[in-house]
């Protein structure tokens, strides 16, 4: 009758380390690829939306007034911060800095498991 | 002697780094937060003061205030405004902004008014020319105007 090799206990447990790694990689990747596919998905509307507030509130009017007329805008300095802090479409520009958050996030994320998964060896 | 240790301690170890980086977190956050409580305000007060006087600014007769019906309308920018002129009497200006409300703007001799690097004169600017505006808010629902650039194409509208 054979007997089993010596180190046939070491080597299912480290077998079921690298599965147990590996499930929990594959999750982490597919959830961070939801996270960039989502944010993707929604850069699209949101995007449109900031562009329909930007222009409608006048915040790029304004801001470009710092250009063309720099002079004026340090002699009316406080209207000025005010009209700029006025037509800033402020829930869409939060949502698009959120989405481009979530965006920059995911992708870190997404690349740092599978980068891991790469290396993970079974050993 | 160990209350010194750990006294000096604290403020060499990452955690005094940290607490330092959440209290200047928390202190722009309190920042943000009082500056929209304030624009939030202003533009309340002027969009009150507007609707109040709607009809003596614009129909030229007492009346109620026009409702605020519209639940897209947010409230009216206070300080700076940019449209169409529909209007000049004297020296008010009556313009239509983007969201289609006609909004006031007064004039005086310390308005500046320019196109491209000129100064124009107030005479200069008839109805249907786009404008930006920088004022500050009266009492009447109008903006006080301050300085009027006329666009010389670089604006996207």
């Amino acid at each position: 009758m054979q007997l089993p090799s010596p180190d046939l206990y070491d080597r299912v447990i480290a077998k079921i380390n690298y599965e147990n790694k590996l499930l929990k990689l594959k999750r982490r990747v597919f959830l961070y690829a939801f996270g960039l596919l989502a944010s993707s998905i929604a850069s699209a509307p949101l995007l449109t939306k900031l562009y329909e507030d930007t222009s409608r509130s006048g915040f790029l009017e304004f801001l470009s007034l710092l250009f063309t007329d720099f002079q004026m805008v340090a002699f009316n300095l406080r209207d000025y911060s005010l009209s700029v802090l006025e037509s800033i479409p402020a829930t869409s520009f939060s949502l698009t800095l959120l989405l481009a958050a979530v965006f920059i996030f995911s992708y870190s994320k997404f690349s740092d498991s599978l980068m891991e998964m790469k290396k993970l060896r079974y050993h | 002697m160990k209350f010194k240790d750990t006294f000096k301690n604290f403020f060499q170890i990452e955690h005094f780094k940290k607490l330092v980086i959440a209290a200047g977190i928390f202190l722009a956050v309190i920042f943000i937060f009082l500056a929209g409580i304030f624009v939030g305000v202003e533009k309340a007060r002027f969009s009150y003061g507007w609707g109040e006087h709607y009809y003596e600014n614009f129909v030229d007769r007492r009346g109620p205030p026009p409702p605020f019906t519209n639940p897209d309308r947010d409230y009216m920018n206070a300080h700076g405004v940019f449209g169409e002129i529909i209007k000049i009497e004297g020296n008010n200006i009556i313009l239509k902004n983007p969201d289609d409300t006609e909004v006031t703007i007064t004039t005086d001799s310390q308005t500046v008014v320019k196109s491209r690097n000129q100064d124009l004169k107030l005479s200069d600017i008839k109805a249907g020319d786009k404008i930006v505006v920088i004022g500050s808010p009266n009492d009447q629902g109008q903006i006080q105007a301050k300085f009027i650039r006329m666009p010389s194409g670089m604006f996207p509208y």
